[in-house]
């Protein structure tokens, strides 16, 4: 390994728990660092990048993520048998679960994020809201997770439409906008199994939703010691389905100003909490330039990257140095802002049939290259996308020094990265990035469903439909055999067998 | 194939074409436009085409009868049900095409013979290289259209066959 330029790797030995393209983002930065990583999978991503770029690699158990990426027990177990020091969390899955930061901890293990009690107290939604409105900061009106009768009458006495979100946990996972009261009890109910699908608890809350509001998060980093630094904003407003799917810094509704107002914010709840390590303060801005606290997300962030190309910052290479117990070199005032980044989350999903998953072969990946662009990507070639996970196949970020160039950057790209076999939602993202609206940067969380809601795909131009009858006259071939899968492991035929 | 009509799904339309080969490319009827289509594979799954001499590049993935192909940004998903497989071709001709203009150096064939699959038919020779032409399925010969020491053009039939004899 080569370590010319880091002095002293912050561990010797990561675990990382998690998949796809986040885990091979962590592994990356671990390697650059010149820390050994430890891949986990479960076997339907026994042939992912992830596992073939770790110096190792353990096997957690089958698809379902109960049995393997949410299986506490044999994750800290693969952590201590391969000798990890510190295990990584990535996000979703495990990232904000305050049990598994304890079991971490017990097991001699260092966990990069905040403590458990961190997590907790600010994982859990209503508490961080009243930690908030303790503070000062102001919140959307709401009530706190309660039985199905509580939510009910507070539902009604905010006034509809309200909007229903998970208590523990993130990423718009369970959430959901009620008009109805109709309607109430059932969207409910439907919130609660996919929370407790995505979270293993069913807790939901209930809040005021506000009228096309623009979603800005602030990143915050914090060491041990009590210096805690904000990393600016980043606007992700548009979303499908309430989650994020293109990501800005900086927000084009956000002056110095009003950033150093939210910065300040998101600094005083870290700071009250004990914040420690990388974390994210959401709030909701309306169209006055008010701000409301919204969540606090005690974890790396998917859209992390745009944070990071803007201000030059390793968030995952800090999130490592402060675990390690070091001292965050990086003070306020040396944090400067330079140019215009954007991301677009690239997903296994069919936009024409509502965002439906749609796993599948990959049978052809070409991914852009150019100036200015960075692609996290946790797929390859001849690999089975699997049905059991997040859909999420890839991130595409472009950084330019204004944010017109930036996202021409990323039309270019998207345009250029081909992937076949499953539907994707590059066609979709392309249309987004260059919509007027979008590309006069007034958008709002409703955007989507404002703008984009009717989208088709274009038809097939002549050319293409020529191009196609060509190749569809011929007789079709055997299937070649997946391109990315590995030769036959002799290991393989083991499973199941006892050795003497 | 000398000629295969098709009808080709994409997008929730049917559209009828009708795919012919001529020279080293395909002329594509779609409706009332006829289209000159040329390509040729980079890699496997990506291709440069010329079609009406616009280059352009491409790629696709073929799975069975369905096909995605991704073309400036954009991938679209095809399917087709071959309407008259083969049509008005009564063997399998196209299979048999000169690959390329050159001399037919060799008929090692005669008319009325019947034909294995993979056995040779004839030989021709371009730049120094000798292609030889197999028949793709068992057939019968029909006619001999060239004879040995002449030259041929690319696509031209020099053996017509008749298939399932």
């Amino acid at each position: 390994m080569v370590r010319a330029v880091i002095a002293t790797p912050p561990f010797s030995k990561v675990l990382v728990a998690n998949r796809g393209e986040i885990a091979v983002r962590v592994i990356r930065a671990c390697r650059e660092l010149g820390v050994r990583t430890v891949a986990v999978y479960s076997e339907a991503d026994r042939h992912s990048p992830h596992v073939l770029l770790a110096d190792e690699a353990v096997c957690l158990g089958p698809a379902e993520p109960e049995a393997s990426y949410l299986n506490i027990g044999r994750l800290v177990d693969a952590a201590r048998g391969a000798g990890a020091e510190a295990v990584h969390p990535g996000y979703g899955f495990l990232a904000e679960n305050p049990e598994f930061a304890r079991a971490c901890e017990e097991a001699g293990l260092v966990f990069v994020g905040p403590p458990s009690h961190v997590i907790a107290a600010l994982g859990d939604k209503d508490r961080a809201r009243r930690l908030a409105q303790r503070l000062g900061i102001p919140t959307v009106p709401g009530h706190p997770a309660a039985d199905d009768d509580t939510l009910e009458r507070a539902a009604c006495a905010l006034g509809f439409p309200v909007v229903l979100k998970a208590a523990a946990g993130g990423g718009g996972r369970g959430m959901r906008v009620v008009h109805d009261p109709e309607r109430f009890r059932e969207t409910l109910a439907s919130a609660r199994r996919e929370v407790k699908a995505a979270f293993g608890d069913d807790a939901v809350l209930v809040e005021k939703y506000l009228d096309r509001p623009r979603h800005v998060e602030v990143q915050i980093v914090a060491d041990r010691y009590g210096a805690t630094i904000h990393l600016g904003e980043r606007d992700c407003s548009v979303q499908r389905r309430h989650q994020k799917i293109v990501e800005e810094s900086p927000s084009p509704a956000v002056d110095p100003q009003l950033r150093s107002r939210l910065g300040e914010a998101a600094l005083r709840l870290a700071q009250e909490a004990g914040y420690v390590n990388a974390g994210t303060v959401e709030f909701l801005l309306d169209r006055d330039g008010r701000f409301y606290f919204l969540e606090a997300n005690t974890r790396l962030q998917v859209e992390h990257p745009v944070t990071e190309l803007v201000t030059g910052v390793d968030l995952v290479h800090l999130q490592l140095q402060v675990a390690a117990g070091r001292r965050l070199a990086l003070r306020q005032e040396d944090v400067v802002w330079r140019g215009h980044a954007v991301e677009a989350r690239v997903y296994a999903e069919d936009p024409e049939r509502g965002f439906a998953p749609s796993p599948g072969r990959i049978l052809l990946l070409r991914e852009p290259h150019l100036p200015g662009v960075r692609v996290d990507s946790g797929v390859q070639e001849g690999q089975d996308v699997p049905v059991h996970y997040d859909p999420i196949l890839a991130k595409v970020v472009a950084w330019a020094p204004d944010r017109p160039t930036a996202v021409a950057r990323l039309a270019q790209a998207l345009q250029d990265y081909a992937l076949l076999g499953p539907r994707t939602n590059l066609s979709f993202l392309l249309d987004l990035v260059t919509h007027p609206a979008f590309l006069a940067g007034a958008v709002s969380t409703q955007f989507v469903e404002d703008q984009l809601a009717a989208w088709r795909p274009p038809d097939p131009p002549p050319e293409a439909v020529a191009l196609a009858a060509t190749l569809l006259a011929q007789e079709p071939q055997a299937p070649k055999p997946a391109s990315g899968t590995r030769a036959p492991d002799p290991w393989d035929r083991l499973e199941g067998a006892r050795l003497p | 194939m000398r000629s295969v009509r098709l009808r080709v799904f994409c997008a929730g339309r049917q559209l009828p074409v009708e795919v012919r080969s001529s020279g080293d490319g395909y002329t594509v009827r779609l409706g009332d436009r006829e289209l000159r289509v040329r390509w040729q594979e980079l890699s496997p799954g990506v291709a440069e085409a010329t079609v009406e001499g616009v280059r352009l590049r491409f790629c696709y993935a073929r799975q069975g009868e369905a096909l995605q192909l991704h073309l400036a940004g954009r991938v679209y998903p095809f399917t087709r049900t071959r309407e008259e497989a083969e049509a008005r071709s009564p063997g399998p001709e196209q299979d048999v095409r000169a690959p390329m203009p050159g001399l037919l150096t060799r008929v090692l064939v005669e008319p009325g013979q019947a034909v294995a699959a993979g056995q040779p038919l004839y030989v021709v020779e371009a730049m120094k290289m000798e292609t030889v032409v197999r028949a793709v399925r068992p057939a019968r010969v029909l006619r001999i259209l060239a004879r040995e020491g002449e030259q041929v053009e690319g696509g031209a039939v020099v053996v017509e066959l008749e298939e399932g004899a």
